[in-house]
């Protein structure tokens, strides 16, 4: 894509890519391994927050800390993303940049080689990983398995895909299963890293005011994986729908009910008809602009919030409003008689170029953004496909209402499900 | 240009901001950063939730509104007699949105072509309103679900009872939005009364920041601002109760659909009643204290970490406004109570002199990576500009003032600040834990 300065193999399966922006004040490295979303994803979600810990170097949180707290409060933040039917392996960093340090000392290249050290030289001692820390870690883990019911309107996205997709790969959680959790041991999991090192196609990025001549000794003395045999896991399938769609309606104590209805549109990155997506999907539920806001909240007042999202890796959209639980059936209809729209082409010129101009909004924005520079890069490596902004840009400006109708035939609702009270609420407080 | 425009570089950020007063009093400051592809610009007024009590300049009358009346007010401005304000945004192509806090309410929009126009527009909608009788009366079946979200949401509720439970009087301590019941009572001769008493320029102030032009942004903003009224003489009085130094409350329990307890911990300031670069200062200085206190790289966080008393979640922050401040420690946890005793006895054990020089040049340098980090989001500059300046401090001398302060400053606030505990514990859990 234009916008990377540069590109360099590191190793067997290892690239570096290093994206150039000297407008940025701080310099943004992460480093991904990709893997399967298999029976491994508890362990694949586990091993992050292990290797955050401690590594050969530097051996706890204190240690770490100090030497992150010297090079200015550089951040550490590890995750898994899930992404399509893949799992990844996530370690970040953003550090100021060598150009506003107090004394104009290098710290860029410090924490590279830092994020690659926790990866290359964690704490594995007799073939385990140190006991404290794992046991620390996994309960942290249950714990966050277990909040995920904390934030309704993400809980409810994630049950509806969960229930969409039921038996494939993208209906397990990004963090995995707390029932994996007792299986897992410090020895087993160690051995299982060690298998990751050796398969998991790595990347590393780095987007920021830096030149090479900053990262050169980490291009110099690379991480050393050891024997590789790298496996690529395999590319996402889309899936479709094929039946009635399902009811599903789960109850917990809560004021508001959360709906969300689920559907497969057989379209991803890579498809044809995919920027029609984007603009369909736009013009449906993408802001103010959309249909969704105008007759959902602001004729009917039904909702504060509402919209349409994909999830552009899998072929996947849905469609959410946190609504008054009685309101159900009046919310429903009024969404059901937005997409006949979109199916019937009641779609005006203004609606199509306030969808269109939102949407490459975005994508001019994202240029001002380190982290969505580097989700970009990655959603085009895990999805194979090589269009640039620019290119994505271009093609919606000539998206015509007919290809946004054609994408409407495609869209299969699946499933409906509702999050919605136990009678228990307190519904009277008042203050 | 008619309007003289000053110019401000600050040499450690290397960044110029220009700023201008119009006749009008209203405030404009302009940042450009021509690398970015994006604009973006925010337009405040130093109007919040905590304004209930006012009196208008001129008047001797103290006006009281219902609770939740800015933020319903920032709803109503995006509706015209033609329609929604988002509307004709979108056929920019620019994104807009309005937030309302205690302290203030701002309209914003980020663009990344038509900017000129999108400034236009900002302008001309939070400078006219369009209230009737039936569209307040819509508005308030979308907030009550935007109140209903909240009443969902477990880290609200844990930091709104920590409000409460620190404050007696300050309004502070009520919900942003009000409840479902005080918006029941707004109609739209509040809202105008509002509007006409703190929409007035002369409490405003607009900035911009991204890919912009000065010349032709202060043409602009001098042909569209309001240019009938001139700034008043008098200064809006608000009036706020006079507040205890002590806590109201020790402990506040909630049960919500949580997964386990979310708590906060708030620690009351008393040292109040400030402004400009002075409350700025405060800032900085308590910060760097709670960062050598509660940071990672502290014993007590270690300490924490490893009992399994606190996450990745745990974290902390200090509020500095002029007439409340305070600082607060949050996160999940599995047992808050226990937590609490710990960060509480460890507090009482420390003195001043435990708080080594060392550990206060690593905290006040994580504050400047923090600072700078920062400063590549248009959007944060933008909104902690305008705070600050609603306060009477300029944001950008934060690195100035950051690398004056010393770790003496650091002590002397601990003694100050947090070693008197004037503290509540608020936790939303599961299930009720012990009697609150």
């Amino acid at each position: 894509m234009e916008g990377v300065y540069f590109r360099q193999q590191l190793g067997e399966g290892i690239n570096l890519y290093l994206v150039r922006e000297p407008k940025f004040k701080t310099v943004s490295m992460s480093i991904v391994m990709y893997r399967p979303l298999d029976e491994n994803s508890t362990g694949n979600a586990l091993i992050p927050h292990i290797l955050k810990r401690g590594c050969e170097d530097l051996r706890d949180t204190r240690a770490i800390q100090r030497f992150l707290g010297q090079r200015y409060g550089a951040s550490l933040n590890v995750d898994v993303l899930k992404k399509g039917d893949m799992q990844l392996i996530f370690l970040g960093s953003s550090v100021i940049s060598n150009k506003y340090t107090i004394k104009g000392e290098g710290v860029v290249s410090d924490i590279l080689k830092f994020l690659a050290g926790l990866v290359e030289r964690p704490l594995i001692e007799q073939d385990r990983f140190r006991d404290e820390y794992f046991v620390q870690e996994r309960d942290n883990l249950e714990r966050l398995i277990n909040s995920r019911i904390n934030d309704k309107i993400q809980y409810s996205i994630d049950r509806c895909y969960e229930e969409t997709t039921k038996g494939q790969p993208f209906s397990r959680y990004r963090y995995g299963d707390a029932g994996d959790l007792s299986r897992l041991t410090a020895e087993g999991l160690a051995g299982y890293y060690r298998t990751v090192l050796a398969e998991a196609p790595m990347d590393i990025f780095v987007v920021g005011d830096v030149d090479i001549a900053d990262i050169r000794d980490f291009l110099d003395n690379p991480p050393a994986l050891g024997e590789r045999k790298v496996k690529c896991p395999e590319g996402t399938v889309s899936p479709q729908w094929d039946g009635a769609p399902r009811e599903v309606v789960e109850r917990m104590d809560v004021n508001q009910g959360k709906l969300t209805i689920g559907y497969t549109t057989g379209i991803d990155y890579t498809h044809n008809q995919y920027v029609p997506l984007l603009v369909y999907a736009s013009i449906l539920g993408g802001g103010p602009h959309s249909k969704l806001f105008n007759n959902v909240r602001e004729k009917a007042s039904l909702a504060y919030y509402t919209f349409a999202r994909l999830e552009k890796l899998k072929g996947l959209m849905v469609i959410g409003a946190g609504i008054e639980i009685s309101d159900y059936q009046k919310t429903v209809a009024i969404i059901e008689e937005q997409l006949q729209h979109m199916r019937n082409g009641n779609i005006s010129d203004s609606e199509l170029i306030a969808a269109k101009m939102a949407l490459t909004n975005g994508l001019h924005s994202m240029k001002d953004s380190q982290m969505q520079i580097t989700d970009f890069l990655i959603n085009r490596i895990v999805s194979g496909h090589n269009m640039t902004p620019d290119y994505l840009i271009e093609r919606i400006n000539e998206v015509t209402k007919d290809e946004v109708v054609a994408v409407a035939d495609g869209i299969k609702h699946a499933v409906t499900y509702f999050l919605t009270g136990d009678g228990k609420a307190g519904k009277e407080e008042t203050r | 240009m008619t309007v003289p425009v000053e110019e401000m570089y600050m040499d450690r950020i290397r960044e110029k901001l220009y700023c201008s007063k119009l006749p009008s009093g209203l405030e404009v400051f302009i940042l450009p950063k021509k690398e970015y592809s994006k604009q973006f610009a925010i337009y405040a007024t130093n109007f919040g939730s905590v304004d209930m009590r006012f009196s208008v300049p001129g008047e001797n009358k103290v006006t009281e509104v219902p609770a939740g009346v800015a933020h319903f007010l920032e709803h109503k401005l995006f509706e015209e007699e033609e329609g929604n304000v988002f509307d004709r945004f979108s056929h920019l192509g620019a994104s807009a949105n309005a937030y309302t806090n205690f302290t203030t309410t701002a309209y914003l929009f980020s663009s990344t072509s038509n900017f000129y126009k999108c400034l236009e527009v900002l302008l001309q909608f939070v400078q006219s309103p369009h209230f009737t009788d039936e569209n307040v009366e819509k508005e308030k079946g979308i907030i009550s679900q935007e109140i209903r979200m909240y009443d969902d949401n477990g880290e609200w509720k844990s930091f709104f009872n920590m409000l409460q439970g620190l404050y007696h009087r300050h309004p502070v301590r009520v919900d942003i939005a009000g409840t479902v019941e005080s918006i029941s009572g707004i109609d739209k001769d509040v809202l105008y009364k509002c509007y006409n008493n703190f929409y007035h320029p002369d409490n405003m102030a607009l900035f911009v920041v991204g890919n912009v032009d000065i010349d032709e942004t202060m043409e602009l903003v001098e042909k569209n601002a309001k240019k009938n009224l001139s700034e008043r003489e008098e200064e809006i009085k608000r009036y706020y109760p006079e507040e205890p130094p002590h806590i109201h409350a020790e402990r506040i329990e909630q049960v919500l659909a949580v997964s386990q307890p979310i708590f906060n911990i708030g620690i009351k300031d008393t040292r109040v009643g400030f402004g400009g670069s002075e409350l700025l200062k405060k800032d900085i200085t308590t910060t760097i204290l709670l960062e050598m206190l509660f940071g990672k790289s502290s014993q007590l966080y270690q300490r924490l970490y490893d009992e399994g008393l606190i996450d990745d979640s745990f974290g902390f922050d200090y509020t500095a406004e002029t007439d409340y401040s305070y600082s607060m420690l949050g996160g999940e946890s599995p047992d808050p109570d226990r937590l609490y005793e710990i960060i509480r006895q460890s507090v009482a054990d420390t003195k001043p002199e435990n708080l080594t020089e060392e550990d206060f040049h690593l905290a006040r340098n994580k504050l400047l990576g923090r600072y700078l980090r920062n400063f590549d989001q248009l959007e944060y500059i933008a909104s902690n500009f305008i705070s600050y300046h609603f306060k009477g401090a300029n944001f950008l001398d934060f690195m100035g003032l950051l690398e004056q302060t010393d770790l003496g400053s650091v002590r002397e606030r601990f003694d100050e600040h947090i070693r008197p505990w004037a503290s509540t514990l608020s936790i939303v859990s599961p299930q009720q834990r012990k009697e609150g």
